[in-house]
């Protein structure tokens, strides 16, 4: 893990980001969940860490966003195989009391205390502690992801859907479920 | 149902129209530029709505430019990007016979309970051809020349919405006091904030300051809270959901605050009368819930999503109260409210 990002925080709580993600899977369940995965960092990690940016003169916006990215990372335990299954309005509270098991090793405290979501007041640091975290998870996650906000990005995030759609062929699954995917987000 | 006056609509949509036009100039952007890049990517869409953040009076120093383009289908379904000067802008397409069947059947709520129109947002984007955020996206949105096309579905868009928000104060009121019930220590704080995000939005939404997304709900109360409280004399409890909301986080950290829990609970039984409901709330099964047997003593029941719930060998109940949920079985109750095999629900 990066050092400036360890020296942020104090927590003691470990930031190994998806300890089981290159551990081999069934071939047609793995690939799903990693293009899934992939692309829910993508169109909705990038968006939340661009308002992130946007939020230093509105603490109210942050707290929101500090539990938005924390219903992400929960969504994205689904995702990864947790087998915690559970109605999207539940997740957040269910991680805050149970934890995480596939984006990090986190017991509920942790990932409350990871998240920072029971800080009340913003302080100066707040919004470079979450846009560090967001780096780490990136950097910890084992493809490179582009940020579909760049206005470079677009050929890529064309690409990369290419890419998953052949994937999804070569592996045997409907690659029907890109389709819904990209309109949800 | 609420009841939207003349004056707040014309109120509403020239605040809407100002805000999109303060956006520009701040970013130093100008229309021209934006219609230029844009308009003839669509040259057959009937409207094209700015939307989001920039007519709510919230964008910041990085909120995107969302726009909407009602025109018929191309584009595979994904939103067009634009830049332009150095300005992101996405445009989002529907189509006219799409909007005409939303628009349809948010109307047709007016007439309809208010169970029965919490039901019907609820299920919305698994069953309708517009998703919610860009239904109230596009009754919110600002044409290129300041106009509020669609400012006529304002009314059913703020009881749609306003029953939305109340389902999921109830939703969250439910869980907060079955987790604390069960034992939870953390989730019930969770919970308790989203009731209060919740309670907020049904007082806002409800007088007609409608916007689809949790984030922005303390500016919103900041910039019309005091408006929609005054549409309703009756409250007060809830006249200071902006300054407790963040009782629920320190709760994460010190434990629970004295007093929050029947707080919220008053707010609720104030908003309950709002909308014109009793506050007697339990828990219903939902009717797409089927039981199996699994084996010996062991009955699933098969809830929405993907979620499976392990019952043991009793099935539930069609209708709990809430209290007597509590106290006969907190954390079962609360996996079916997870698993999203019940819901909560006001009694008829």
């Amino acid at each position: 893990m990066n050092a400036s990002f360890q020296n942020m925080n104090n927590s003691g709580v470990s930031f190994e980001f998806f300890p089981l993600l290159t551990h081999p899977g069934a071939t047609a369940v793995h690939v799903r969940r990693l293009i899934t995965v992939s692309w829910l960092m993508m169109g909705e990690g990038f968006p939340i860490i661009e308002d992130v940016e946007g939020a230093s003169n509105d603490p109210d916006l942050l707290r929101r966003l500090r539990l938005l990215l924390g219903d992400l990372l929960a969504q994205l335990d689904a995702e990864l195989g947790s087998g915690v299954e559970v109605i999207s309005d539940h997740r957040l509270a269910v991680a805050a009391e149970y934890g995480l098991s596939r984006v990090a090793d986190w017991d509920g405290p942790s990932f409350v205390a990871a998240l920072q979501l029971e800080k009340v007041t913003a302080q100066a640091g707040d919004i470079t502690y979450l846009q560090e975290l967001w780096r780490v998870i990136l950097e910890a996650y084992p493809i490179t992801l582009i940020n579909p906000l760049n206005p470079e990005s677009q050929s890529g995030v064309l690409k990369a859907l290419r890419n998953w759609s052949k994937l999804c062929d070569a592996a045997g699954i409907d690659s029907a479920f890109l389709a819904s995917m990209m309109k949800d987000v | 149902m609420n009841r939207i006056s003349q004056d707040v609509t014309t109120r509403r949509a020239a605040f809407l129209s100002k805000s999109a036009f303060a956006f520009f100039d701040q970013r130093g952007l100008a229309l021209d530029r934006l219609k230029a890049s844009v308009i003839p990517k669509f040259p057959d869409a009937t409207a094209m709505l700015i939307t989001s953040s920039p007519v709510q009076g919230l964008a910041t120093e990085t909120s995107d430019i969302d726009l909407i383009a009602i025109a018929e289908e191309g584009g595979g379904g994904m939103a067009t990007q634009i830049y332009v000067d150095g300005h992101h802008a996405e445009v989002a397409l529907i189509t006219p016979l799409a909007l005409d069947e939303v628009f349809a059947k948010l109307s047709n709520t007016s007439e309809a309970s208010l169970q029965e129109t919490i039901a019907t947002m609820r299920d919305w984007d698994e069953t309708q051809p517009v998703k919610k955020k860009y239904l109230e996206r596009v009754i919110n949105g600002v044409t290129f020349d300041g106009n509020v096309q669609f400012r006529h579905m304002f009314q059913p868009l703020a009881w749609g919405f306003a029953a939305q928000a109340f389902g999921r104060m109830i939703d969250a009121l439910a869980a907060m006091k079955l987790a604390l019930a069960a034992g939870e220590t953390r989730a019930p704080w969770i919970y308790a904030l989203a009731a209060i995000d919740h309670a907020m939005d049904v007082v806002l939404c409800n007088a007609g300051y409608v916007y689809q997304n949790r984030k922005w709900i303390a500016s919103r109360w900041r910039q019309h809270g005091s408006d929609a409280l005054d549409a309703h004399p009756g409250l007060v409890a809830a006249r200071t959901l902006g300054d407790e909301a963040f009782l629920a986080m320190r709760a994460l950290q010190d434990g629970q605050p004295d007093g929050l829990v029947d707080w919220i609970d008053l707010v609720v039984a104030e908003l309950a009368e709002v909308m014109g409901c009793a506050a007697r709330i339990g828990l219903k099964c939902k009717p797409a819930v089927e039981c199996r047997t699994l084996g010996s003593g062991a009955i699933v029941a098969i809830g929405s999503h993907r979620s499976v719930m392990l019952l043991g060998n009793e099935t539930l109940p069609d209708w709990i109260s809430l209290q007597d949920a509590q106290s006969v079985g907190a954390q079962r109750y609360l996996s079916a409210l997870r698993a999203g095999v019940m819901t909560a629900e006001v009694a008829a």
